[in-house]
Parts: structure tokens; C-alpha cells; sequence
């Protein structure tokens, strides 16, 4: 699959970020099988920084938080979930700012979803829904 | 490891590794000052834990005796904090470890930037990001309530999300303490991590 004609857009409801609520977002995902991963663009294109959780989110390794039962790459007829992983404790909170205008992008290895080999070509679609809320820059 | 022998600790037999002192087995990473500090956090934890487990048990027994219900939760919840004490507890010898590492290489392993520790999936490792000096200095209590809290994952238990979607965490962003209120006294919070260390530190606040 070529990636270009593998990009989905995902369109969800924006909805204006209201200081400390979880709001869906709107974000792209790409299915990159040459290099078996899936990789994931968020815009901000509020006015404000927005603020993603390790819950709703994947961090620089393409981990996120104990999102097994929320986050699914389906192929045809099967369902794959992200590996169960506690990405830690973080007691001041963890989350990823995206200041107005900024974009940030990670990916999730194919191997997360434990995604047999033989699907590494096949089209896919990815069943995430992130949420953000507006946060202080750092 | 400050001119230290690697496996002093674990009498130099690295595949053994057995903490003689009975806590988490010292894994890779540490000093002896560092691993001085972390193992009376862990072991504190665990005397505490196991207080509070005991506490729930008699609590139990008195409902139990007055014919009224409530008490198979307590009991429950009392198992939940005794598992996690016995992993903060473990010799090393079932393979519960606590490895130190730097940031980078804590954010490579998967864990959140700005994070503390993190037991992958509800494994006997945990690891801990020696790097965030920040996230260790907050207090003993704070660094107590993290190991405990990653105990409980050894022990087999996650995180539970809110009614918002975020999971439900007593400290850090307001959608987080938001989700750790509205599970309070659901059967989601006798399940929640946070919401058990919080019967074992209620006094402590962000």
C-alpha cells in the first residue's frame, strides 16, 4: 500500500476546548508498511495549547497509557488491540503540549498491535478516538 | 556504580539476584546511595500497605460479626495492598525487580516523559526514571504512594478510567483528579490503583 493512498482522515468533532475538559480532536493517521508502523499527525488548530494525554496519545516510543480496550487496528474482518502497556506515574501529570499552530506526529510499530506478517500489506484502519484539553504552555 | 562491585548487593550472583534485605530485588542502575533511598521508600511502602491491610480485615470482621454486608470488598481490597506489599517485598528470587535508568532511556522503554516508574503490563520489573530527579523529591510520602501505586500493577491490577476518559489518577491534571473523584465508591475505584493508595495515604494531597 502506498502511503500516500493509505492516509485516512479521521473527521471528529473539534468542538472549542474548554479550559480542564477532554474534548475529541481531530488527527490523521498514516499506514507506513515499509516500515510497519502507523503513524499519527495532530494539528492544533485551536487557539490555545492543547494538552494530550498519555491515555489518548502515543509518546516518542508510540506507547499508550492502558489503552487496550480503546485502541484497535482492524484488517478485514479482525481486530487487533494495542498491547496493554503502563506508560508510568507521573505525579505533577504527563502530557503532550501542542501549542497553536504546532503539529505533533508519533507512531505505533505494527508489533504493538501484535499484527501477523503475513497482514503487513493488507489496507487498515485504525479505531482511535483522542481527546485533549486546553492546558498552560510549559 | 561509584567504584562499587556490580553485584555486591546480590552476592555478586547476577543470575540469582537475590535482595537479601527482602524488597524488590536490586536490578540494574543504581549507586548505593540511590538504591539506599529507593529501598526504605519501597520498604516503607509495603509496612504501610500492610497496615491498611490489616486495618480493612478488622473492619471486615466487624461488619461480618454485625450481619451486615461490605465486608468481602474490604477483604478484597485488603488482598490487593498485601500483593503489592509482597512484591515490594519479593527477595528477587520470582524475578521482581526494580532497574534504574536515565531519562532517555526511560522515554525509549515506553515511559511518559515527566514519569516516575512504570511496571510494563502487570510485570515484575519496575522501572525507574532515575533521570526525573524532580519527580522524587516531592516528598517521601509521594515517592511511597508511586511505588505502591506500581506495585499494584505487578499485582495485577490498572488504572480505571472516569466518566470523562481520562484515567483516574488522585494527583497531576484536573481531567485526571476529575476521573479519580467520580469512581469514588464505584466498584471501579475497589479495582483503581490510585484509589487503593488512597486508603493507605488519605491525608496526602497534590
Amino acid at each position: 500500500m502506498k502511503r500516500a493512498g493509505a492516509i485516512a482522515i479521521l473527521v471528529l468533532v473539534a468542538g472549542c476546548a474548554t479550559q480542564s475538559a477532554l474534548k475529541p480532536i481531530k488527527y490523521e493517521y498514516a499506514d507506513v508498511p515499509t516500515e510497519r508502523r502507523i503513524e499519527v499527525t495532530y494539528r492544533n488548530t485551536t487557539g490555545v495549547t492543547m494538552c494530550l494525554l498519555p491515555e489518548h496519545w502515543p509518546n516518542q516510543a508510540g506507547k499508550i497509557n492502558q489503552a487496550s480496550d480503546s485502541v484497535f487496528l482492524v484488517v478485514g474482518q479482525e481486530r487487533f488491540p494495542i498491547e496493554s502497556f503502563n506508560t508510568g506515574y507521573c505525579p505533577q501529570g504527563c502530557a503532550t503540549r501542542v501549542a497553536p499552530g504546532e503539529k505533533v506526529s508519533s507512531s505505533i510499530p505494527y508489533a504493538d498491535f501484535s499484527l501477523p506478517e503475513r497482514l503487513k500489506d493488507a489496507p487498515k484502519t485504525l479505531e482511535f478516538s483522542p481527546m485533549a484539553f486546553a492546558c498552560k504552555a510549559k | 556504580m561509584s567504584g562499587r562491585a556490580v553485584y555486591t548487593y546480590v552476592g555478586n550472583d547476577p543470575l540469582d539476584r537475590t535482595d537479601p534485605s527482602g524488597n524488590y530485588g536490586e536490578g540494574t542502575g543504581w549507586d548505593d546511595d540511590s538504591w539506599k533511598k529507593f529501598n526504605k521508600v519501597q520498604q516503607q511502602a509495603a509496612s504501610d500497605m500492610d497496615k491498611r491491610a490489616d486495618a480493612l480485615d478488622k473492619k471486615a470482621d466487624k461488619l461480618e460479626a454485625k450481619g451486615k454486608s461490605g465486608g468481602d470488598t474490604l477483604r478484597a481490597t485488603a488482598g490487593h495492598l498485601r500483593d503489592g506489599a509482597s512484591a515490594l517485598r519479593s527477595d528477587g528470587s520470582d524475578g521482581k525487580l526494580a532497574n534504574r535508568v536515565d531519562a532517555k532511556t526511560y522515554q525509549s522503554m515506553g515511559g511518559s516523559e515527566n514519569g516516575a516508574a512504570f511496571v510494563k503490563g502487570n510485570g515484575p520489573i519496575m522501572t525507574v526514571n532515575g533521570g526525573n530527579a524532580a519527580a522524587w523529591t516531592t516528598g517521601a510520602s509521594m515517592s511511597q504512594w508511586v511505588v505502591g501505586h506500581e506495585s499494584l500493577h505487578t499485582a495485577g491490577l490498572n488504572d480505571q478510567r472516569g466518566p470523562n476518559g481520562a484515567l483516574a489518577y488522585k494527583f497531576g491534571f484536573p481531567v485526571n483528579v476529575e476521573a479519580f473523584r467520580a469512581i469514588s465508591g464505584t466498584d471501579k475505584a475497589n479495582i483503581n490503583p490510585d484509589s487503593i493508595m488512597n486508603l493507605v495515604y488519605p491525608w496526602l494531597q497534590q
